[in-house]
């Protein structure tokens, strides 16, 4: 055998030995990088999902009209569109809770009252909402009105909304009171003797707690905002 | 049949199927035109006198939805150079959008927000539009 045969014969078997084992090679990391683009791929379904779900949670809310055992029912009413819901209590599932400023008060489903305005996560299930957690919260209203009446003895504003509701505000030491300077378009904080029928005004109400004594639409104001009628985007 | 009649009658066919075409062309070209100038005429017109406003519309959040941090992007859309008023239970926030579209970031409050966003519209004499949204912060577990 000549030399030139006899390396290109070794070449030969070189490469049959070689080849085999560089082919697995190969496909072992074809194989690993589709397994990380397929795990890629599921914890981005995951996170989609996730978010989608959380998107999708929707809390019900309404005041309490009737308890009885582990069944409550509340009330919403937005506008004229009223809303009825059941409430499922499971004793050792669902979580109750007070809202009392930033933080969160533990409770029992006996301090669950009628009148109470609450929050329920869950799952709706037959028209029965099985409650995961339930809030005691306080109601606000928020709400835009046209200043109809001042009064500067007894401190209180009337009001009207765009939606032709009247509404009485008794201005109190505790009204957090602001007004928008009409050159800077600055929000300040202002007070009573600045206030013109006419204006604009922005307010906050509690309708869980009105103040004492207060006839239907009359509440202590918690803030306002009042934007006066010389204010006019140009 | 004579060769000059069958060729008569081709030719009439042809003639035929040509004007034809040409009608139909000419009607649909019709049609069209009519119904961009129906168009024009619905389209809101705006004179000195009468500003058109387009509403207030808010894309992100969703009413009622769960909010999992203490503050939430609101996402719309209103007439270009408005003032808008956004007010909550714990906050009044104002801002001048530049285009049509806004974002604006509101902090919350746990439990229930009433988010009423109020949009002063340029040129439109105090004639505000009004949105209110409710979303709910539950803090953390």
């Amino acid at each position: 055998m000549k030399t030139t045969e006899k390396v290109l014969l070794s070449c030969m078997v070189a490469y049959l030995c070689v080849a085999p084992v560089l082919a697995i090679d190969a496909t072992g990391s074809a194989t690993s990088s589709l397994d990380k683009g397929a795990k890629l791929l599921i914890e981005k379904l995951a996170t989609k999902v996730e978010e989608t779900r959380k998107k999708d949670q929707k809390a019900y809310v309404g005041l309490i009209t009737k308890t009885e055992d582990s069944i409550i029912s509340i009330s919403s009413t937005n506008g004229t569109d009223e809303k009825k819901y059941s409430i499922k209590i499971d004793d050792t599932l669902t979580a109750i809770f007070r809202i009392v400023g930033t933080s969160k008060k533990e409770l029992k489903k006996a301090d669950l009252k009628v009148g109470d305005y609450i929050l329920v996560t869950g799952q709706m299930l037959n028209d029965t909402l099985e409650a995961n957690e339930i809030y005691i919260d306080e109601q606000f209203l928020v709400k835009t009105a046209k200043i109809t009446e001042i009064n500067k003895t007894d401190f209180y504003l009337k009001v009207i909304t765009y939606d032709k509701d009247e509404y009485t505000l008794d201005i109190q030491s505790s009204t957090r009171q602001y007004m928008l300077n009409v050159k800077t378009k600055e929000i300040e904080k202002s007070g009573f003797t600045k206030i013109k029928e006419g204006d604009t005004i922005h307010f906050v109400v509690s309708k869980t707690n009105p103040g004492a004594g207060k006839e239907k639409n009359r509440y202590d104001a918690v803030r306002i905002l009042v934007v006066p009628q010389e204010f006019a985007v140009l | 049949m004579k060769k000059e009649t069958s060729v008569a009658v081709g030719m009439g066919i042809v003639f035929g199927l040509l004007f034809s075409f040409l009608v139909i062309a000419n009607t649909q070209k019709n049609q069209s035109v009519s119904q961009k100038t129906t168009n024009q005429k619905t389209r809101p017109v705006t004179t000195e006198q009468q500003t058109t406003v387009q509403p207030i519309v808010i894309s992100e959040p969703n009413d009622g939805a769960i909010i999992t941090g203490a503050s939430v992007l609101i996402k719309g859309k209103t007439d270009k150079n408005s003032f808008i008023v956004v007010q909550t239970q714990i906050k009044d926030m104002s801002f001048t959008t530049k285009s049509e579209d806004f974002e604006y970031n509101v902090p919350l409050a746990l439990g229930e927000n009433v988010i009423h966003i109020s949009a002063y519209p340029k040129g439109s004499n105090g004639k505000i539009q009004e949105k209110e949204l409710r979303v709910y912060y539950l803090g953390t577990k």
